[in-house]
């Protein structure tokens, strides 16, 4: 301490460190009652980020198991409908074995007849249950049922049978995001499940020496592959049938040199096809025809041959009505376990993406526990540090205020007469 | 001879010597507590000795002392001490306007909260997700509109109390001129009286200690140089100009600048040049107005406008359930009122100018797409009569490689691959205050990056640049018009909202995709009520790294905004307790040299308590010596 040392010295220098004491405890006390050591970003700039970043992953992977949770329950009636569906498949083989068998007389055939029809009418509510108002394999389009059956009256019996059973939804997937960079497909469309051969569209048109005239794109199955002016025929075929799809192009070219275009699908699946970027080349190949929506838009010169498990169910019943007992036994059946499979396949699928699920749902839970843990670390207070400072704080405040009092008002006055 | 009253006369010297000196202890006393006081002292000096030496110097021996006299009485202060304590109160107030300021500034931010643009931010995204679960449900729908409305209002309110806080500042800068102007005036009549005090041959110590006073305050507001030791006038200096000098005071005004939003800057009345005002309370606002809120409002311009622009150009290409589609979420208010983006630049009534925010270009291409010719990007000067910013790319690197480059070159453009995987250009906030913000200054390769690859511009080299100062600069595009987007009018955050085509309708939402009816190729209908893709591609947003260079994502721009407003209130408060203990530590050291102590008070007074009781002693000797004289040496 240089030189005099007057009272205003010492009321100064003593209100400065009163006042960065108050400050101390105040700071400390604040800690204690919002419980945050950081207020203010700028209490501590670094943590605070660190708190934002963590509290944003905490929020995604939050809102990520709340739609995995919903997609679960999705998922599980799924499987439900689809074991169904497999029951009804399995009554119906065992109906068409039953059939086969030549003890059956034409007339147990024709009530077995009406009992197929029932399972039609059965499979045909399954693919149209829904979830949460909306179908479930309906593909995109809809919010009405997407399969729809059309009846005739079958004189032998007097009953209407299903004749027909057509699909009114799209051919696209639904897909879901469970995380960051993570899709899944939720649904898919009926055309790729309820199908029991692939599908063929064979262009009905010559279109040897086809080139395409402009730059544009086609879309396979979700998936767009460029074209360029110039590409014929061969170019265009290499193309779709490199992008690893479900779906190969063939050329049929006959000998007196007509080719036509042909795209067949190599599981049980009607694909989805459609120009885009303002080009034509399906269109002028003869696959698909302008104005509606894939499925529906095959065109209608192609010669497309395709299947359903309704279409096979359909078959049988008829072939019960004509006592066919031949057909029964042979190709039917066959198509009865062909359906049966295709069923069980996506319901193997469905099963896999329901486990997926599950993981990710438990591991996204650990990981939102070390991150409320790595947030709260960044910027809650630590009780027992907090308030042993502040006590610090308040006894070293305590002894100035003390101390102060006592030497403050001490003066030479004091002692004079 | 010697008159016998000399004693009588030394008594009398003595006494109102000691008297002055007691007054002096009770004007020392009695302003303890006067702020800027100095205590003073009296300094004593003895009278002159008898003879002096001369021709009439009667011969006798010795100097005989006369007694004492009042010589002067003065301040103790250190003006050395002085001086240094004007030069840290510059600091000292600098740093305590931005202390204040900084710390509303960060407090606007409301973090860490549970309701400010971070988690509005999040929410809105979120519900892009919901609606991407339920596309076909009205609820969700709704849902994200409200909470888009949310968002908006924040990004209103933040920018609005900003922009007060920025008027505010402003309004204390105008009051702080008007109180140097004020102190100006005083100092010049305070000099005007202590040169009349002067003159008479007097120290008026108690003006002296007002003008002091006024210094130190000035001092705070400005940095000022003083001239204490010229005999003739007392001068103080801003920069160099001067502001007092004698009795006289120059003005400063308030200068409301109009290339700088009316904004006032302090400016000599007299010259109209610019006040140099160095570092004090004034340049602590200013900069505060002019540069840290300017930044922050700026950087939620940019957060605000970016994710409008880069959700309109996701829910043009998508479809509502009324089967709309090209229809933007958020409002957009462009510079310029024409499709081209032309402007008027120097408002000379005639379109000079092209006003582009972002260009994307028509091609789809991977992050590991090959150049595959050498060529040079150019993208123009970002200072003016700067150099222009160039990058060079060789045939073999990739797209990745080159968007990098772009990133890093300080072109204050941001390059990035879109949803769909096309190049985007978008223009940055500039630092260059001539150019409007947000706005592309210029585009040009000599290679075939830009043009063929990309399919940004349509021909490379010089011809086929774009340029900003041209207002057909539009035409050197090679992408359909959707793919570019105009400059946002000024102060975006401010007037965020929903476009019509989605406000209260919440099927206008493009949540998905369309497919063509018609045979041409375009996308004509919605391709179905469930169709979520556009939804997706919206809630994947947040997950893009499109916000500067390399700072990646809309979170994390957002994230660097706080931390830089907590940074730079951590720095103003850091340095506000630094120069605070310097100054506590100058100023205990003048207390120390001027400040009153009683107990040294009281002792003197003691002192002169004796001194004059013995001066009295003297005098009622030497009346008894005299009475001796006169009554008792009687014939």
């Amino acid at each position: 301490m240089l030189g005099r040392v007057t009272p205003g010295y010492m009321q100064n220098d003593f209100l400065y460190n009163i006042k960065n004491q108050a400050e101390t405890m105040q700071k400390k006390q604040t800690e204690l009652s919002s419980g945050l050591k950081v207020n203010l970003p700028s209490d501590d700039p670094a943590n605070m980020i660190n708190y934002m970043k963590w509290e944003s992953g905490k929020q995604d992977i939050a809102k990520f198991n709340n739609i995995i949770g919903s997609y679960k329950n999705k998922m599980n009636i799924v499987d439900g409908h689809l074991g169904s569906m497999g029951d009804s498949l399995h009554r119906a083989r065992e109906l068409v074995v039953q059939a086969a068998n030549g003890t059956y007389t034409k007339e147990d055939r024709v009530a077995m007849s009406t009992e197929i029809d029932q399972i039609i009418r059965q499979l045909v509510a399954d693919a149209n249950s829904e979830y949460k108002g909306n179908p479930l394999f309906g593909g995109t389009s809809t919010r009405t049922q997407p399969y729809r059956i059309t009846e005739n009256v079958d004189p032998s019996s007097n009953t209407p049978l299903v004749s027909t059973v057509t699909y009114f939804g799209n051919a696209q997937e639904r897909v879901m995001d469970i995380g960051k960079n993570d899709r899944i497909t939720s649904a898919l469309p009926g055309t790729s499940i309820f199908e029991t051969t692939t599908t063929t569209i064979n262009g009905n048109r010559d279109v040897s020496g086809y080139v395409a005239s402009q730059d544009s794109r086609i879309m396979i199955e979700g998936v767009e592959i460029p074209i360029l002016t110039g590409d014929n025929l061969e170019t265009i075929a290499q193309k779709i049938n490199n992008t690893e799809l479900s779906v190969k192009a063939t050329i049929e070219t006959n000998g007196d040199g007509v080719s036509n275009f042909r795209l067949t699908s190599i599981s049980a699946r009607q694909p989805w096809l459609q120009d885009i970027s303002g080009g034509t080349v399906l269109q002028d190949l003869g696959i698909i025809d302008a104005g509606t929506e894939g499925p529906r838009n095959y065109s209608t010169e192609a010669l497309v041959q395709k299947e359903s498990i309704f279409d096979t169910l359909i078959n049988v019943k008829d072939q019960l009505l004509e006592d066919d007992v031949l057909a029964l036994g042979g190709a039917s059946l066959g198509q009865i376990d062909q359906s049966f499979s295709n069923v069980l396949r996506y319901r193997t699928y469905t099963g896999a993406v329901t486990e997926r699920l599950e993981k990710t749902y438990a591991r996204n839970e650990t990981e939102a526990l070390y991150l409320a843990d790595s947030a709260a670390n960044a910027i809650n207070t630590d009780f027992t540090k907090s308030v042993t400072e502040l006590k610090m704080a308040e006894f070293a405040h305590q002894t100035a205020l003390n101390i102060g009092g006592r030497i403050m008002p001490t003066t030479l006055m004091d002692f004079l007469r | 001879m010697i008159s016998s009253f000399l004693g009588l006369e030394m008594g009398r010297g003595a006494l109102q010597t000691t008297q002055k000196g007691l007054q002096t202890v009770s004007h020392n006393l009695q302003n303890l507590n006067t702020e800027g006081f100095t205590r003073q002292r009296v300094t004593q000096k003895t009278m002159p000795a008898l003879f002096p030496a001369g021709m009439n110097k009667p011969s006798m021996p010795g100097q005989l002392g006369t007694g004492v006299t009042v010589e002067e009485i003065t301040r103790i202060r250190d003006v050395y001490l002085d001086d240094r304590i004007v030069f840290e109160n510059g600091g000292l107030g600098f740093w305590e306007q931005k202390k204040t300021m900084l710390h509303q500034m960060e407090s606007i931010f409301n973090e860490p909260g549970n309701a400010n643009i971070r988690t509005e931010l999040e929410a809105f995204w979120e519900s892009w997700q919901t609606v991407s679960e339920n596309p076909s449900d009205d609820a969700a729908r709704i849902h994200l509109l409200e909470r888009t409305k949310t968002l908006n209002e924040s990004f209103k309110s933040q920018h609005y109390n900003l922009k007060d806080m920025q008027t505010q500042t402003n309004a204390l800068v105008e009051q702080k001129v008007n109180r140097i102007n004020n102190i100006a005036e005083t100092l010049a009549v305070l000099n005007t009286q202590i040169k009349k005090q002067e003159l008479a041959g007097d120290n008026p110590n108690d003006l002296y200690d007002k003008r002091d006073l006024l210094i130190d305050e000035l001092s705070t507001l400005a940095d000022i140089r003083l001239e204490r030791d010229n005999v003739k006038e007392f001068i103080v200096y801003i920069g160099a100009e001067k502001l007092v000098q004698g009795e006289y005071a120059a003005k400063i005004e308030a200068f409301e600048d109009p290339t700088n939003k009316g904004f006032v800057t302090p400016r000599w009345q007299q010259t109209g040049q610019n006040v140099v005002i160095g570092l004090g309370e004034i340049s602590g606002l200013v900069e505060v107005r002019d540069v840290d809120l300017d930044d922050m409002m700026t950087r939620l311009d940019e957060l605000s406008y970016s994710v409008a622009d880069s959700v309109n150009a996701i829910h043009r290409e998508g479809f509502g359930l009324n089967g709309e589609t090209d229809n933007a979420f958020f409002r957009e208010f462009s510079l310029a009122k024409n499709a081209e983006g032309a402007i008027d630049f120097n408002e000379d009534g005639v379109l000079d100018a092209t006003a582009l925010y972002r260009v994307t270009g028509s091609e789809k291409i991977t992050l590991d797409t090959i150049m595959g010719t050498n060529g040079t990007i150019n993208f123009g000067a970002m200072r003016p009569n700067g150099n222009d910013v160039t990058i060079d790319y060789t045939a073999s690197e990739t797209v990745e490689t080159v968007i990098d480059k772009i990133n890093r070159s300080g072109a204050e453009v941001t390059a990035f691959l879109d949803h769909t995987g096309r190049l985007s250009i978008k223009a940055q906030a500039t630092k260059d205050k001539n150019v409007p913000q947000f706005m592309l200054r210029h585009l040009e390769d000599s290679g075939g990056f830009l043009t063929g690859i990309a399919g940004i511009l349509a021909n490379s080299g010089q011809d086929g640049a774009f340029d900003w100062q041209n207002p057909t600069s539009i035409e050197t595009l090679n992408m359909p018009r959707e793919l570019i987007s105009l400059t946002p009018e000024i102060n975006a955050a401010g007037w965020m909202g929903l476009d019509d085509a989605v406000a209260s309708r919440p099927e206008g939402i493009a949540a998905g995709q369309g497919f063509d009816t018609t045979g041409n190729g375009n996308p004509d209908t919605l391709t179905g009520f469930n169709d979520n893709r556009n939804a997706l591609s919206m809630a994947n947003l947040r997950f893009n790294t499109i916000m500067t260079g390399r700072a990646a994502t809309f979170d994390d721009y957002f994230q660097q905004t706080i931390a830089k407003a907590g940074t730079l209130s951590e720095q103003a408060i850091r340095s506000f307790d630094k120069t605070e203990a310097v100054s506590k530590s100058l100023t205990g050291m003048r207390s120390k040299i001027s400040g009153v102590s009683v107990d040294e008070e009281m002792t003197k007074m003691i002192t002169l308590q004796h001194a004059y009781n013995a001066a009295a002693r003297l005098v009622s000797t030497t009346d008894r010596l005299l009475d001796v004289i006169i009554n008792r040496m009687g014939v």
